[in-house]
């Protein structure tokens, strides 16, 4: 009795468990098919998730560059003049001098090309207007944290102007002087070399001389100091090597001594130094004290900026930096028609009277009737001759 | 006749005084121009076809921004 139940209970299932197998009539499959069929469709937002996460993970990328970004030095090219901006590995900006006052608006420009806000340090290497005529612009335009320059006077307006910017900004001016670090970056050390004294006979000499070390790479940036003044530091100190040379005072014969060039033993030489200056800078006299030194020269006359860049170990040079000054307006010194205002190269502009047929120096005699400046070369391509007697 | 110019001498690069005029533009002076002596931050003044140095403007000027360098600076 209780086999035969059995047999039949068993029977019963496997009808059960097969018509399971091929019926679609039944309401059991249906319900386990449906979920399945859902299933996948659960999964695809589940596919998006990861997709939407991307841009965290991005995010760690973006940062690594920050702390192990390279030491960049950039040599702006403002004509008769030295500036030179400095980003630092923990992304911080320093400009040292800031061009002529003619040159103040692509300085700014070429700035704010590069992304600076703020500057931590701005260091004014001496008061003269082709250093420091453009700083005041630079002053108002962008954040400034520190200012650095050599106890040194004169009585121009751009050095009046470059005290009552940094006076409107409520900041106040730290000594440049030799042993003096600014302290900005622990991994780009920047320390003056100079000025060595409180009192020199030529403003040039009172320059503030900057070496600036990253990892084993280094920079000396001698704004114009003299042989004089490069000697003085080559006997005060152990070590003044540096891959990257800032050549003193443009290239004129009066810097860049070879005793000095031994010590520093360059790699590379920077000129900055204006197209057509009427100063005959650089001098053959340096150009070829720095060849004999074995030194790569670049010149911003001939080369444009030029931007070093280091990650501690290895140096590359670009002379097409990639993010270049906009204003073309400010830079060529195109003939232009008889204008009462002076050119932005104004070593340039000579001057002419209402009626004669030659041009004079300001200062000459025969401008006692009249005294109209004009670019020398607007004056030649309209026919003028220079004087015999101030020879312009 | 001309007026007079007053000019500031910014530095000396080789036979030239390289001066600011009064509109803050710079020009390259002969120093053979010059009278004898003249230093870098002395006021010139141009009058008849001559320079002169103005000592009384230039002792205003350096006092002008002596001061304002102390107003300034740290040390």
């Amino acid at each position: 009795m209780r086999r035969r139940s059995i047999i039949i209970i068993v029977l019963l299932l496997l009808a059960l468990v097969t018509s399971v197998g091929c019926s679609t009539g039944t309401n059991v499959p249906p319900k386990v098919d449906a979920p399945e069929v859902i299933t996948p469709v659960q999964e695809k937002p589940e596919v998006i998730t990861p997709v939407q996460e991307k841009p965290e993970v991005i995010t760690p990328v973006q940062e690594k560059p920050v702390s192990t970004s390279p030491l960049r030095v950039d040599f702006l090219d403002v004509g008769q003049g030295d500036s030179i901006l400095i980003h630092t590995p923990n992304s911080s900006w320093v400009l040292i001098d800031a061009g002529p006052g003619s040159y103040a608006t692509t300085v700014v420009a070429y700035l704010k090309a590069r992304g600076v806000k703020t500057l931590a340090a701005i260091i004014c290497t001496h008061p003269h207007e082709d250093h420091i005529g453009g700083m005041p612009a630079v002053i108002k335009a962008f954040g400034v944290k520190s200012v650095y320059m050599p106890k040194a006077s004169t009585t121009t307006k751009a050095f009046e102007n470059l005290l009552l910017a940094i006076k409107a900004k409520g900041l106040t001016i730290k000594t440049a002087a030799a042993g003096i670090s600014i302290p900005i970056d622990p991994s780009a050390t920047m320390r003056f070399l100079a000025p060595l004294h409180s009192s020199y006979s030529d403003l040039n000499d009172y320059s503030a001389v900057l070496k600036v070390t990253h990892g084993i790479v280094s920079f000396l940036f001698m704004g114009d100091a003299s042989t004089s003044v490069e000697n003085d530091i080559v006997s005060k100190n152990s070590d003044i090597k540096a891959d990257v040379l800032k050549v003193g005072h443009h290239g004129s014969a009066t810097s860049s001594g070879s005793a000095f060039l031994k010590a520093v033993h360059p790699t590379y030489a920077v000129i900055e130094v204006g197209k057509g200056n009427s100063y005959g800078h650089p001098t053959a006299a340096a150009l070829s004290r720095l060849k004999a030194a074995g030194a790569t020269v670049y010149r911003t006359d001939l080369d444009g900026s030029i931007v070093f860049t280091t990650n501690g170990k290895t140096l590359t040079v670009n002379k097409k930096p990639s993010a270049p000054p906009a204003p073309a307006v400010v830079v060529p010194p195109v003939p232009v028609v008889v204008t009462p205002k002076p050119q932005p190269n104004t070593s340039d502009t000579v001057y002419i009277t209402r009626t004669g047929a030659k041009y004079h120096r300001l200062g000459c005699r025969y401008l006692s009737k009249s005294c109209i400046p004009i670019s020398r070369s607007a004056a030649i391509a309209q026919g003028y001759t220079p004087c015999s007697v101030c020879k312009p | 006749m001309m007026e007079t110019r007053l000019l500031i001498v910014d530095r000396f690069e080789g036979g030239f005084a390289v001066c600011e005029q009064e509109d803050a533009t710079m020009v390259d002076v002969d120093v053979k121009l010059l009278p004898q002596g003249t230093k870098e931050g002395d006021v010139l003044k141009f009058e008849n076809g001559m320079y002169t140095v103005d000592a009384e403007a230039t002792a205003e000027r350096v006092k002008r921004i002596r001061q304002l360098m102390g107003e300034l600076w740290e040390d």
